[in-house]
């Protein structure tokens, strides 16, 4: 029994010794990897910029976005979500879903959305789709459109809420001005939701927002509120239910600023926890950020080549100890095996007997290596770019480990092929 | 029945080549009882070991039964798993497995049912006198008890030959009666037993005793 106790204390001790190694390089590896910026240095000349919150749903391995909708509380969960964010940070909402206008209105070509593109007029037969923009109470203010007004009135607070009414007030830009009039109603198409917008004011000529580098004049659009839902809000039928799951999933891609020297890991957790509290697939998207990083200045990060080649050094030891354990296990069990050579087992047979316990070792270690990576970084989360990170340092380790399991596997053999293993049963050659 | 004609075996060992078997004919018919004799080196278990089919001969020829033995690594495991029992001097049972399995060995690579191989355990073990033994580790028994689990799962699958590599050297005179005695008995059932030992006492008790010095049978 002692000598089956010791056997499998030497493969525990093997397969310890690969897992922590593993464990050690896929981190060093994902550190390595992972995105440069934790605090975000700015250029000189911008202040702060945004960053857009979207989802992942449809993407690989998550659940379609109507799959979600169709879960009995997505809208609540959506409102929840969008109520939270408000209240933790400016969180601009500035979407861009046009209008469909079906009646005929004296519009000009350059309002109309395809202007410009291949598909312009395509479409015509169902309608014309007009330049829109919604926008909620921040982004209004953060803009000061409420001074840009030359003519009629803003918005309202009561603006912005959705209480069934199919009447909506609408900002115009510029360029609208000689076509229509305060007061005017125009019969549109929301989201697959027929409303009425009544235009309450006129911008002046070249108000525009900018959200990052992306500029939009808003001369030639029609903006309307991003509207929401009072509490307690009857929904009237399952085509209501259906504008607003759309109408919620397109706030919540919304902006939230950070400023210069800002540490853009706390924004990106805050917003996976809400996220993930609420079961919901919403995440920062941090390729936002990627053009207005310049440099990088935090321990971590300026240490990471250095973790990396310590975890390298630290792994090629770790495979020297292993490879010395796989000949002394041979060596050790050289008599055992010449025994079932002489009752009938094959070399080859033997051999891999040898072979598969190194690999069963290697891919036990990578598994449980995974794993524990998979729950440091933690894989609930929906954050695309440490799942990438994940996946892509599980690849590594399995291409690394391939190669050094087909090193392992060649000394091995060789080192089999060289030795007699009958002369550990038999007394002279 | 065993038939070795002109057969040499060269082994390289730090640059030199080391001539273990020299040109060496040798004919052993069923049902002999020859013991090999001669000092250590002298190439006695090289020459068991060709036998065997452990080692392929690097000059000549070996047939067994009129057949040229030879062949891949995998039809060699076959032949000494159908044809040979070895029985070998250090014991050479599996420390960490137990008496049942040491002795089931070629049978599980014979890929016999696990029924069958309860069977023929349990009717050789009583013939060996260890079938209370059985669910032992091999420290737990006396050098007399590992030799005859030994005996056993050499002669376990019905050898045709029996290649014993001084099977008495670890053992006292009573013992070593006691063992020549089974041999001899195995050996009067029809099983050809071939014997490499310098033990006069063993060498008397074959019918046959072949010498060899130096790899050259004298």
């Amino acid at each position: 029994m002692k000598y089956q106790i010791g056997n499998i204390f030497q493969y525990i001790v093997c397969i310890c010794l690969i897992t922590f190694v593993t464990t050690f390089f896929m981190q060093s590896t994902i550190n390595y990897n992972r995105a440069s910026q934790k605090v975000i240095n700015f250029d000189d000349d911008v202040d702060s910029i945004f960053l857009r919150v979207t989802d992942v749903y449809g993407n690989d391995g998550q659940k379609s976005l109507s799959d979600f909708f169709s879960e009995n509380d997505s809208l609540k969960r959506m409102q929840i979500f969008n109520q939270t964010i408000q209240e933790k940070y400016d969180f601009l909402e500035c979407d861009r879903q046009s209008l469909l206008m079906r009646s005929e209105f004296p519009v000009k070509d350059e309002f109309r959305e395809d202007y410009g593109s291949s598909y312009y007029s395509i479409n015509d037969d169902i309608g014309v789709m007009l330049n829109s923009c919604q926008i909620n109470s921040e982004t209004y203010q953060y803009f000061d459109l409420g001074e840009s007004v030359m003519y009629g009135d803003g918005f309202e607070a009561e603006s912005y809420i959705y209480n069934g009414d199919e009447i909506i007030d609408a900002i115009l830009g510029y360029e609208y001005f000689d076509i229509t009039k305060i007061g005017e109603e125009l019969k549109v198409n929301y989201l697959s939701k027929d409303i009425t917008i009544r235009v309450v004011g006129f911008l002046n000529k070249d108000t525009f927002i900018a959200v990052n580098n992306d500029t939009i004049f808003l001369d030639r659009y029609i903006i309307i509120p991003s509207l929401k839902i009072v509490d307690n809000y009857i929904i009237q039928d399952e085509s209501e239910k259906s504008f607003l799951n759309i109408l919620y999933s397109l706030k919540n891609w919304g902006y939230i600023k950070i400023g210069d020297g800002e540490n853009f890991f706390d924004y990106r957790n805050t917003v996976d926890e809400i996220s993930s509290e609420l079961n919901l697939k919403y995440i920062l998207n941090e390729s936002f950020a990627n053009p207005y990083i310049t440099n990088v200045s935090n321990t971590l990060n300026s240490a990471k080549g250095f973790i990396l080649a310590i975890s390298i050094v630290f792994y090629i030891i770790s495979l020297m100890i292993y490879i010395y354990i796989c000949v002394w296990q041979y060596k050790k069990n050289k008599a055992e095996y010449a025994i079932h050579l002489i009752c009938g087992c094959s070399l080859r047979k033997l051999k891999y007997r040898v072979f598969s316990k190194i690999l069963l070792q290697f891919l036990f270690a990578v598994v449980v290596a995974s794993i524990i990576n998979g729950i440091i970084l933690g894989i609930k989360k929906v954050y695309l770019y440490e799942n990438y990170l994940y996946n892509e340092s599980i690849s590594q380790i399995i291409v690394i480990s391939s190669v050094i399991v087909a090193i392992v596997l060649l000394l091995i053999n060789n080192y089999i092929n060289r030795s007699s293993i009958y002369d550990s049963v038999c007394k002279d050659i | 029945m065993i038939e070795l004609n002109d057969v040499s075996k060269l082994f390289r060992y730090k640059g030199n080549v080391i001539k273990a078997v020299d040109k060496v004919n040798l004919s052993v018919d069923r049902n002999e009882m020859v013991a090999i004799m001669g000092p250590s080196g002298s190439g006695k278990t090289t020459l068991l070991n060709i036998i065997g089919g452990i080692y392929s001969p690097t000059k000549g020829e070996y047939f067994f039964n009129n057949n040229l033995v030879s062949g891949s690594e995998t039809e060699m495991a076959q032949f000494r798993n159908r044809n040979i029992g070895f029985i070998l001097q250090n014991l050479a049972l599996i420390k960490r497995k137990d008496i049942m399995y040491n002795i089931s060995l070629p049978l599980i690579y014979a890929r016999m049912n696990k029924e069958v191989i309860r069977k023929k355990v349990t009717d050789i073990s009583k013939y060996l006198g260890i079938y209370d033994k059985l669910d032992m580790y091999p420290h737990m028994l006396s050098g007399g008890e590992c030799q005859r689990a030994a005996i056993a799962r050499a002669i376990i699958n019905n050898p045709k030959v029996i290649l014993a590599d001084e099977p008495t050297s670890s053992l006292d005179s009573d013992m070593k009666s006691e063992i020549m005695s089974l041999l001899t008995d195995l050996n009067k059932k029809g099983i050809t037993i071939i014997i490499a030992t310098h033990d006069e006492y063993v060498s008397n008790i074959c019918n046959r005793i072949i010498r060899i010095n130096k790899g050259v049978i004298r």
